[in-house]
């Protein structure tokens, strides 16, 4: 296959995340940010697909669209207090100093990672491990299962946050 | 293990005749990709016309009705008139609805049912991509189906269709967990995700099949089977529709193609999910030959074999949907959560601790030498 | 835009629940009521029914007519049950002016308003079921439901709105082919109605539904002034047609069947007995179906006289002429209340008379009106597809509710 179409499908993925991604940002209606999110997430796991790593591309679609952003979903429905959906997504000061300081800090973190990893060059097969769910699997639940645990208080995390969100007002 | 895809298949076939007549290789390319997606597309359309005339046909026989009679013989390409009259209807779109909601939810439902279609074996080597994460993928793919549901109940703009689509999102959600589960069942048995390796490693009798392989995969194929009953909102689970209820449900708004491309998504996953519950529990298309090494006719017959164990499955969904009444949205949220998932999570314990003890084989079924 | 605005789905932000328009346009409430339902979730906090979109103004009406033309006003009322209305108008007109049907016209009254039941309860069971999602109860209802429609029109030239029953008697004597068809439809009905039973009868989704839902317990029923199956249901055993007996209900054998929850299955169990029992019935008019006249010897003061003897002979065009223009005049002054047994429960007319051809005042005593006000006590603390299995217990007509 050549390496056109790789490229042309590469891009088409790398839009299908970044495009919504500003959209989430942006969009000024909260529902829409959330849509966006989604596709989002589509294209992320699109590009773990497209690296390869089909099983993490399949999590990510679990975790993110059947968990975090159908819950998100949930909860914006049930939330009580929108007025105007239209306006529920809006900038201020106060959001966007905090919010760009967090964004520079895990762009530097992620800069640096990029500068750091010796990539494989393309066509080379060497040094990617042929992916099967056992040894992952092995892996998982061997040498980074304090990870592993960890990472699954995320589910948790978000259920209660969409409950604090969506919970009825103390009368 | 190289995983198996239809389109580079397709493409060692033809290059080099395509090649030699000239046809420039990128086009090639973008056909061999394209070929197995029409394909699919256009089996999943044709399916879901079929159910729907097999639906007709089987509620007006079993409510002494005569059904569709008048396009064509007995009434078979009614189906194709009507996917006509769809087309031409005037694609109704409420003033106080969200219009780019409104107008993407019904090709996010769609296309949550075609990328399930990718990885069924429809026997023999026809199989778009042996993804060797199949199974997950089936499960994570239908449950975008929340997504689309949430996005038309709410850009609907209409109090009946957001509950429709909550109901929707509410039992999508539950019953993925026993679906996943139950399926899980027989992954433990198998070892791997890839669905045509799981067709391979079962047999042409029915003692070879996995709902028979130990008494707890014959209760997780009928968990499997009443979840995904639930998954597709088909009566005794048809929810987010309840005509009674809510009217229509979440696409109570919708009309003209719109309005029919719910409607294909609904009656694709019929044919998904049934061909997953035969391929998965009941052998799929297997014959005791090697799917890819075989002469092109007992392909075919493996397709054949295939059909043969969908298709009444797909009866079975038709008329459990014209003999039942509906549960109540509570009850079905209770029946998951306090019966199906305990029942699914007993049933993976139990089959895991078969296998230890009897060394992975079955009450019939053996474990292949390595 | 800005008027579209009003039309989106807003949340208050100091009401925790979500205001639902019920109808009058909904599949499930079985023509145009409205239930205005406070949601939290799908629970319901408060509904409120709202009547009168099939408001017809039928009892002023009534008071402009004569005591004839009035009739065929009653087929429209309940016009799932025409014949029933019509025969219990008849019943009451026949006591205001102090006259009796004849005993072949009783029995056949009875038998026709037996049918009549039957229709109106496959109705009910056929439109119930539906809601509840059993789709081919509703076909193999209608099926049997055809049957009566068939003979109604063999009888009456009418399917649904008959306008059959005269004051006095009935308007044409039934035929020996009407008589054999009632009797093999009741013979055979029996099998028919375990057809419906095996669908749903001992299904679990069905007692899941209608188990332990709607309940009215015997004291809240007779102070929400029920009747019919609804009062039955929650365990008192009232039927005009045993306590009050009008045409030949004093000679015919039935039972009354009660239930003991007042849930809406009690509720269906009682109508589906109450089917069988009206099968009996006619069953036993048939057999008991006395000889003799279908008018009362004074009916010609209250029916015309024939189209070919008012051309000729004077008395009838006289006859003729004070009968359409004033009415039958030989009414006392007072007045008269005379309830019968429709298959919704009890249809009361309430005639006030000052003598003349016609009434002075006619007030209707409308089952389903009542029935409608017990939905709230019903549904309040359920969900929304309780408020479906309930407004499918009731088995409220508007056409006779708004009247």
């Amino acid at each position: 296959m050549t390496l056109e179409l790789r490229e042309m499908v590469f891009i088409a993925t790398a839009l299908l995340t970044t495009l919504p991604a500003l959209l989430v940002v942006f969009s000024r209606n909260i529902l829409y940010s959330a849509f966006a999110l989604f596709f989002t997430f589509l294209g992320t796991s699109g590009l773990y697909f497209f690296l390869g790593a089909e099983f993490l591309a399949i999590t990510q679609v679990v975790v993110y669209i059947g968990g975090v952003s159908v819950i998100l979903l949930f909860a914006i429905l049930l939330t009580r207090d929108i007025d105007e959906i239209k306006k529920t997504n809006t900038m201020s000061l106060g959001r966007a100093v905090p919010g760009g300081v967090a964004v520079l800090a895990i762009s530097a973190v992620f800069i640096y990672a990029i500068g750091e990893t010796k990539w494989a060059a393309s066509g080379d097969e060497t040094g990617v491990p042929a992916l099967t769910v056992k040894p992952l699997g092995d892996l998982l639940l061997n040498k980074y299962l304090f990870a592993f645990e960890v990472v699954s208080v995320l589910l948790l995390a978000v259920l209660i946050g969409s409950l604090v969100i969506a919970r009825r007002s103390v009368k | 293990m190289e995983q198996y895809s239809a389109a580079e298949k397709i493409y060692e076939l033809f290059s080099e005749k395509a090649l030699a007549l000239g046809i420039p290789e990128p086009v090639l390319v973008i056909a061999a990709y394209a070929i197995p997606c029409l394909v699919v597309i256009n089996l999943i359309q044709g399916a879901a016309g079929m159910l729907t005339y097999a639906e007709r046909k089987i509620s007006a026989d079993i409510q002494n009705r005569i059904g569709a009679n008048r396009v064509g013989p007995f009434g078979l390409i009614q189906f194709l008139a009507d996917g006509v009259k769809l087309f031409l209807k005037e694609d109704i779109i409420p003033d106080a609805a969200d219009r780019k909601l409104f107008k993407l939810a019904p090709y996010i439902v769609l296309s949550s049912t075609v990328l399930a279609a990718i990885v069924v074996p429809f026997g023999g080597s026809f199989i778009v991509a042996d993804l060797n994460i199949g199974l997950i993928f089936i499960i994570v793919v239908s449950s975008l189906l929340v997504v689309g549901f949430l996005m038309s109940g709410w850009a609907s703009n209409n109090k009946w269709a957001l509950l429709g689509g909550i109901r929707s999102a509410a039992q999508i959600i539950s019953y993925e967990i026993p679906t996943a589960l139950s399926l899980l069942c027989i992954v433990l048995i198998t070892g791997t995700f890839s669905l045509q390796e799981t067709v391979m490693s079962q047999g042409l009798w029915p003692w070879q099949w996995f709902i028979f392989h130990n008494p707890f995969s014959f209760v997780a194929f009928f968990i499997f089977f009443v979840s995904a009953l639930a998954e597709m909102n088909r009566t005794p689970f048809d929810f987010p529709e309840a005509e009674s209820e809510l009217v229509s449900g979440y696409n109570v708004e919708y009309s003209g193609m719109r309005f029919s491309i719910f409607f294909i998504a609904e009656y694709g996953s019929i044919f998904i999910i049934s061909g997953l519950a035969a391929a998965v529990f009941l052998g799929g298309g297997n014959i005791g030959l090697d799917p890819y090494e075989s002469p092109l006719h007992m392909q075919l017959l493996m397709v054949g074999v295939f059909f043969a164990k969908t298709v009444p499955l797909c009866l079975v969904i038709i008329w459990v949907r014209w003999s039942m009444p509906r549960l109540r949205i509570d009850q079905m949220l209770t029946m998951c959560w306090k019966y199906f998932i305990p029942i699914a999570f007993a049933c993976l314990v139990a089959t895991a601790i078969w296998l230890l003890v009897f060394n992975g084989n079955g009450i019939f079924w053996r474990m292949p030498a390595p | 835009m800005g008027k579209i605005e009003e039309y989106t789905v807003k949340r208050d932000a100091d009401r925790t629940d979500l205001k639902l328009n019920m109808g009058p346009q909904h599949p499930a409430t079985h023509g145009v009521l409205r239930l205005e339902l406070d949601l939290d979730g799908e629970i319901i906090r408060k509904c409120t029914p709202h009547i009168g979109y099939l408001h017809r103004g039928t009892e002023k009406l009534g008071e402009d007519r004569t005591y004839i033309s009035a009739l065929p006003l009653t087929d429209r009322l309940d016009y799932i049950a025409s014949m029933n209305n019509n025969i219990g108008y008849c019943v009451a007109v026949e006591k205001l002016f102090g006259i009796e049907a004849p005993e072949r016209a009783k029995y056949i009254r009875t038998m026709c308003a037996e049918l009549g039941r039957i229709s109106s309860h496959l109705l009910w069971l056929a439109t119930h079921a539906l809601d509840i999602g059993a789709m081919t109860v509703f076909l193999y209802a209608f099926r049997e439901r055809a049957m009566i429609m068939e003979m109604f029109e063999k009888l009456t030239g009418a399917r649904l709105t008959v306008s059959y029953p005269r004051i006095g008697g009935v308007r044409n004597d039934v035929t020996q082919e009407f008589i054999d068809r009632a009797h093999a439809f009741a013979d055979e009905f029996p099998t028919h109605m375990e057809e419906y039973e095996t669908l749903i009868d001992q299904n679990r989704i069905w007692l899941k539904r209608t188990k332990g839902i709607g309940i009215i317990t015997a004291d809240e029923a007779i102070n929400w002034g029920l009747s019919g199956p609804m009062i039955r249901g929650s365990g008192i055993a009232y039927d005009i047609r045993k306590h009050e007996p009008y045409d030949a209900y004093k000679d015919v054998e039935f039972e009354v069947p009660i239930g003991t929850e007042g849930d809406v299955y009690d509720r269906y169990r009682v109508r589906m007995i109450e089917l069988r029992q009206s099968a009996l019935i006619i069953k036993q008019c048939v057999e008991k179906l006395p000889r003799g006249a279908i008018l009362d010897p004074n009916a010609p003061k209250f029916t015309l006289p024939p189209k070919e003897r008012v051309m000729t002979d004077m008395e009838s065009l006289i006859h003729q002429f004070v009968l359409i223009t004033k009415g039958p005049m030989t009414a006392q002054e007072g007045e008269v209340y005379v309830a019968t047994e429709l298959p919704k429960g009890e249809f009361g007319y309430y005639f006030v008379s000052d003598g003349s051809g016609k009434p002075y005042r006619m007030r209707l005593r409308a089952p389903s009106f009542v029935h409608a006000s017990v939905l709230p006590l019903m549904c309040e603390g359920g969900l929304i597809a309780d408020v479906i299995a309930n407004i499918g217990t009731l088995d409220i007509v508007l056409g006779e509710c708004d009247r």
